[in-house]
């Protein structure tokens, strides 16, 4: 047992190593571009907060850049072999797209550009790309065009991030990053924190990764930012925290979210009606005459198949 | 060539190497091959990232293992041969040792 973990311990920590290298290039290629993304999630943390950077494993990078920088990167990265898969598209659905390629020893490496922190119309603002970038920090383990979210707003992102992405499902690993993140703030980082949480309406969500981090892992944590954390009045967000959500009530939440009448039909066009080259795609049929002439069945069939699995419960 | 304690040995620019909870391992970018090194092999591994001579490395090690010396110098000579042979390592040089007086 023992022998079969330190083996995998092993293998990890040299596939983070080569994944680190291939992050270092990216960033080395996009600073020759004058793009200038800031890290986000487990990348950053695991080299920022973890002993060994593999001890927190993560499967893709996440960087946050300016939506008018998109196509820019994608550009710059298909020289060195990276691809958007055919599934990524939508501007308010994703609010993110997706890079990707496999290295020369078969290990992936998978970019995350977004352009909001969440595809949830209700956290999408939860911070802009020029307040990242202006709170940003240097991580010199990933070379010298690394940046990551500064301290508080790594906290904001690491406590939102399990309710605005997976439902409000506790993994222990999200939990002590938060704990860690939460353990390296001062008092006066704390307070700042607490405020900001407030401000962008998330208090209650952040009240609650702490609380479990502190259950977890015993954070210790000011009494004055906790307790003021606590008071937060009624906000949309907090809806993300009610137990059994569903597909369907993540889209009522985001459409809830979403400003006007315009930007809700947008959305509900992008789910219901995703682009052609993603029907082909998720179809496997050829975009010739005949892929053509069956495009409208095919919309007709994705739509029952979800309903019919939302029936079911399977979504 | 044999490696002997006069020689210096150096890491290969495409050797990336990390600490594990007091292991290291080590991977060759050029053939995608990673190996682990214990407790003993690391702290033999951070010396010859310090470009110290082979006969340095041993001495060093024999203070602070209490083995004797002949057994430290073939188990680091036996540890850089390997690590030459995998092209983790590469001969930098050899020390210039004095003449014998006749």
């Amino acid at each position: 047992m023992s022998r079969s973990l330190a083996r995998t311990s092993r293998a990890e920590t040299a596939v983070e190593l080569l994944r680190r290298r291939e992050l270092v290039t990216v960033l080395d290629v996009l600073a020759g571009h004058e793009i200038r993304p800031v890290l986000l999630k487990g990348a950053p943390l695991a080299y920022t907060l973890y002993p060994t950077p593999s001890s927190r494993p993560h499967d893709d990078v996440d960087l946050m850049i300016r939506r008018s920088d998109v196509e820019r990167v994608a550009n710059a990265l298909s020289a060195r072999g990276y691809i958007a898969p055919t599934y990524c598209g939508g501007e308010l659905l994703f609010c993110q797209t997706q890079l990707s390629r496999r290295d020369e020893f078969g290990v992936s490496h998978d970019l995350d550009l977004h352009w909001k922190v969440s595809t949830q119309s209700v956290f999408a603002d939860l911070l802009t790309y020029d307040e990242l970038d202006q709170d940003s920090e240097p991580v010199p383990a990933l070379g010298p065009h690394a940046r990551a979210a500064g301290r508080i707003h790594a906290l904001i992102v690491a406590c939102a991030h399990p309710v605005m992405h997976h439902r409000n499902v506790e993994r222990l690993i999200w939990t002590h990053d938060v704990h860690l993140l939460a353990s390296r703030l001062t008092a006066d980082e704390f307070r700042q924190f607490a405020l900001l949480a407030q401000a962008r309406r998330v208090g209650a969500i952040c009240a609650r990764q702490l609380a479990l981090a502190r259950a977890r892992f015993g954070t210790q944590l000011p009494i004055e930012a906790t307790a003021q954390l606590a008071t937060f009045g009624l906000e949309p967000s907090t809806a993300y925290l009610s137990t059994g959500r569903r597909w369907h009530n993540e889209l009522v939440s985001s459409l809830r979210g979403l400003p006007d009448w315009g930007s809700r039909m947008r959305l509900l066009r992008e789910i219901f009606l995703p682009s052609s080259r993603y029907m082909y795609a998720a179809y496997g049929i050829e975009p010739d005459d005949w892929g053509r002439a069956s495009l409208p069945g095919l919309y007709v069939h994705r739509t029952v198949r979800g309903a019919w699995r939302l029936v079911l419960a399977k979504k | 060539m044999k490696i002997s304690l006069s020689d210096t040995v150096t890491i290969s620019s495409s050797v990336v190497f990390r600490d594990l909870s007091g292991e290291t391992v080590l991977l060759n970018l050029d053939s995608g091959i990673y190996y682990g090194l214990d407790e003993v092999g690391t702290r033999i591994w951070h010396l010859l990232a310090e470009a110290l001579p082979l006969a340095t490395v041993c001495s060093t090690i024999q203070q602070e293992y209490a083995v004797e010396p002949d057994v430290i110098e073939r188990d680091v000579l036996q540890l850089v041969g390997d690590l030459c042979d995998q092209r983790l390592v590469t001969r930098a040089s050899q020390l210039s040792v004095a003449a014998p007086e006749s």
